[in-house]
């Protein structure tokens, strides 16, 4: 359950470029809810879920998940139990890395440092990210040697998909 | 040709050329991997080579290396702080860190700009002494350095295949993504410069047991150097596979050398000695570019000529 409470968020505060991006924001979702976010250009809809993502920290108010306070965890922290789509399709991946080191990244993320900082991605763990990719049914699976960066910004989105 | 280049200007510009060749390695993980520009390296260059140095004079040349690569990895880890936890910009965090090692390397070496370590073993004598062939005390040195360059790369190339290093290619591949994946980018950006200057601590080190001494100017230009050799190598290699460029990084700066070592048979006097360089550098980083520009002005040169041709012919027709 995610339960955001009085959250605010001044962008560029006391200067003349002020933005009052999210002023007294509440908003209670509970598990299962299917929510859609509506709003004009620069009506917060971002903001909101780079608060929630925790890209930055919020003005003053609080957001918990499931009872628990995340308001001032960081965002690699909070990346563990939430999965982020960026608006921005090239954001998500790293173009000069293959898409097997793609995966390998996000796949710290999916096993919950579990992992030893020192050990390699094993022979099961690419077969699996190879099974994986092959339910995208764009041919991927074919190119795991390849730079991210040489896909097209669609593929990069749906293996950024993937990866989540 | 053997008369312009001898055997023993070529193994001396190996073995230069080598030695940088760890400091473009250390460049490859700051600049490349994790673009960032660290300008500490001269410091830290300096920095290994005095505390090698200081240890090599106290009877422990091996252990020399080991504290230069330390000295180095606290270099790197102050750099890493100033930028993570107190958000200095990159180049500032480098530069203030390399102006505090000049007085930490002078303190190193006891509050004096100079420091000989003649009469003393070193890694290369110790290695050299275990033959008395000739063809050995001639080579033994290259083969000492290609050695430890090898390893160097070696563990580079595993470490980067780390889930570790994964994650600190991705850091300076895209940050967001890294951040999204539950890696603290603070965190990596730390170990990878740590990495990276343990090398040109490393470098620091083995260049002072190889001229026996150590200056406090030593390391004055050597990321220019060390960035100059990094780029010819990185244009060489294609960036394709990691093991080909890594390799490439020490070519690029072996090739560096052989430049500067035909320059220096071309007696080119030595006042025009730093523009010859920046011209060597300037040509490798511009060529990449260069090739496409003229290629480029070829293709269009011929479009041109040839729908002139059929208008021409065209015109003909009608």
């Amino acid at each position: 359950m995610l339960n955001i409470e009085h959250i605010f968020k001044t962008f560029n505060a006391g200067t003349v470029n002020e933005k009052k991006a999210i002023e007294d924001l509440s908003l209670k979702l509970r598990d299962g809810d299917f929510a859609t976010i509506v709003g004009s250009n620069g009506a917060g809809k971002s903001t909101l879920f780079n608060a929630i993502a925790g890209s930055f920290f919020t003005d003053s108010g609080f957001i918990e998940l499931d009872d628990e306070d995340i308001t001032f965890v960081p965002e690699h922290v909070r990346s563990k139990v939430i999965g982020r789509l960026f608006q921005d399709p090239l954001m998500g991946t790293a173009p000069h890395m293959t898409i097997e080191e793609n995966l390998s990244v996000a796949f710290l993320r999916a096993s919950g440092g579990t992992h030893n900082l020192f050990s390699h991605v094993s022979k099961k763990n690419k077969d699996y990210f190879r099974e994986q990719l092959a339910l995208l049914d764009m041919g991927l699976e074919d190119r795991m040697k390849q730079p991210v960066g040489l896909l097209s910004g669609g593929q990069r989105q749906a293996l950024a998909f993937a990866s989540r | 040709m053997t008369g312009f280049l001898t055997a023993g200007i070529v193994r001396t510009a190996l073995e230069v050329g080598l030695i940088y060749g760890l400091v473009a390695l250390s460049l490859f993980i700051s600049f490349s991997i994790l673009n960032i520009c660290d300008l500490s390296t001269d410091g830290c260059y300096t920095l290994g080579c005095a505390a090698s140095a200081v240890v090599t004079i106290a009877g422990h040349p091996f252990l020399g290396i080991f504290a230069a690569m330390a000295a180095g990895v606290c270099s790197g880890f102050v750099t890493a702080l100033l930028q993570t936890k107190f958000g200095v910009e990159s180049i500032l965090a480098g530069i203030i860190v390399n102006t505090g090692l000049y007085t930490i390397n002078l303190a190193v070496m006891g509050f004096s700009s100079n420091v000989s370590i003649f009469g003393t073993d070193t890694m290369f004598s110790l290695w050299k002494g275990l033959s008395d062939a000739k063809a050995w005390t001639d080579w033994s040195t290259l083969i000492l350095l290609l050695l430890v360059v090898g390893i160097g790369i070696f563990v580079i190339h595993w470490f980067l295949g780390t889930t570790l290093g994964l994650s600190i290619r991705a850091t300076g591949d895209s940050p967001a993504m890294v951040r999204a994946s539950s890696i603290n980018p603070s965190f990596t950006i730390t170990v990878g410069l740590c990495v990276s200057n343990a090398f040109t601590g490393l470098a620091g080190a083995l260049i002072g047991q190889y001229n026996k001494t150590c200056d406090i100017n030593l390391g004055t230009g050597m990321v220019t150097v060390a960035l100059a050799s990094l780029v010819i190598g990185e244009s060489l290699s294609g960036k394709r596979g990691m093991m080909k460029r890594l390799i490439f990084v020490v070519l690029g700066s072996c090739l560096y050398r052989f430049v500067i070592s035909i320059a220096l048979r071309l007696n080119v006097p030595t006042e025009a000695f730093k523009l010859v360089s920046a011209v060597i550098v300037a040509i490798a980083i511009a060529s990449p570019r260069a090739k496409e520009l003229i290629s480029f002005r070829v293709k269009q040169r011929e479009e041109i000529r040839l729908r002139q041709e059929m208008k021409r012919g065209g015109s003909r027709n009608v």
